[in-house]
């Protein structure tokens, strides 16, 4: 039988997937808190919508308190960009950020952008720091 | 009281209400002594905890305030310190406690501010009601059993898409139905709630009609709606008595009602009326 399938088959193709960029991040908070507090970056295979396939919430997690927080969701169509954020309200208020494409991003560098903001946004580092606190008050 | 056939269980009173911003402590704290109230969850609510506190505890002392951590838009008062209802999952408006008291049942407590329709549309509420029933199935699992209660402004009433279809809250209306546990569509198992809040409907119900009201010039208006809704699991029907759930008018010293029109007086109170219940842990 005649194997009609490109000779070449590409496993990347173009930007990475933002679903990488998250999970990079994610994996970067425990090494920061001793793994007292971490991220984690979960598929929602049956949140997905017919035209945003791809859907991720991105959570930060405490094992010793048993508890996570989901700061935000994203979601993007069968090309990687734009994706868009599905935020906690708070965040939206702080960082000012108003209407849709404040909250969507049309690239890479975009993303990354925004997700240093959220990251970096007062809320979350007032939660983390809840979250150590509260984690450290229950180890003694 | 005895719910169930030969166990004696011990009565936990919550109190919910949207309090639309008002300065409403001493109110609430009517409200509490006058039920008895255990678990206090209030939406909106900008009184300081200090001084909520003072007027929880000027009848007798025992309130505590909960401290919140990611979820800033539910603020929790209990009878007991906060390390029995701790938080496990959170989301911006959502925030779902394990409540673990010493010797009884423990249950999972999600209370939830739904977005309002002045900015999201029927549509879009029902859309987003996976996304709370998701989160409530990841708590779920997290602890191991689904007894878990629901209560909040969901901002939709019982019988709108999000809070009956069956990827959303499945909500019914009818114990017998919630009994069996879940349903099967499309080849995927969805747990029941049952909806309690379907039988305060309209004037043949106790109480008044609804918790929230409004009124408007286009064809379809329900003028009193129930968007502050109670749903149960059916793990949990046999610890909750429908006689225990009411939708209150009054603290027992000021009515929430205006005496001119009947509905609900912001001015006076809230634009939204308190839910209390119990249930037997």
């Amino acid at each position: 039988m005649t194997d009609l399938w490109p000779t070449e088959l590409a496993t990347e193709v173009g930007p990475r997937a933002p679903v990488a960029i998250l999970k990079e991040q994610a994996a970067l908070l425990g090494k920061k808190t001793e793994n007292i507090v971490e991220a984690s970056v979960k598929s929602q295979k049956f949140l997905r919508e017919p035209e945003r396939p791809f859907a991720y919430d991105f959570y930060i997690v405490s094992k010793p308190l048993d508890y996570r927080y989901k700061i935000f969701s994203l979601y993007h169509g069968f090309e990687p960009y734009p994706v868009y954020f599905g935020l906690d309200t708070d965040i939206i208020g702080e960082l000012s950020l108003r209407g849709p494409e404040d909250l969507s991003a049309g690239s890479e560098e975009e993303l990354i952008s925004i997700l240093s903001k959220i990251l970096q946004s007062e809320k979350i580092k007032k939660v983390i720091a809840t979250m150590l606190a509260y984690a450290k008050a229950e180890a003694v | 009281m005895d719910l169930n056939e030969g166990k004696w269980l011990i009565m936990t009173a919550f109190l919910f209400w949207n309090v639309n911003s008002q300065p409403r402590s001493g109110m609430i704290a009517n409200l509490a002594h006058r039920h008895e109230v255990d678990v206090i969850m209030l939406a909106e609510c900008s009184i300081s905890p200090a001084l909520l506190l003072s007027e929880l505890n000027s009848v007798e002392t025992g309130y505590h305030y909960v401290e919140q951590l990611a979820c800033e838009k539910i603020e929790l008062y209990t009878k007991f310190p906060g390390d029995f209802i701790r938080p496990i999952y959170e989301e911006d408006r959502l925030t779902i406690r394990h409540l673990k008291l010493p010797g009884l049942l423990d249950i999972l407590l999600a209370v939830v501010h739904f977005p309002s329709k002045l900015w999201w549309s029927d549509h879009s509420q029902a859309l987003e009601c996976p996304k709370l029933a998701a989160s409530l199935e990841q708590a779920e699992n997290m602890v191991g059993h689904s007894r878990t209660v629901l209560v909040g402004d969901l901002n939709m009433n019982p019988f709108e898409a999000g809070v009956v279809s069956a990827n959303g809250l499945h909500g019914v209306m009818s114990r017998k139905i919630a009994e069996k546990g879940t349903r099967i569509v499309q080849g995927r198992q969805y747990q029941f709630f049952y909806n309690p809040m379907w039988s305060f409907m309209g004037d043949a119900s106790p109480g008044p009609p609804g918790t929230f009201f409004c009124s408007g010039s286009e064809h379809v208006v329900f003028f009193w709606n129930l968007f502050d809704q109670v749903l149960i699991r059916p793990a949990l029907l046999d610890r909750f008595s429908n006689m225990d759930l009411k939708i209150l008018d009054s603290d027992g010293r000021t009515s929430f009602l205006s005496p001119r029109t009947g509905n609900p007086d912001a001015n006076v109170a809230s634009d939204h009326l308190p839910l209390v219940f119990n249930l037997g842990l």
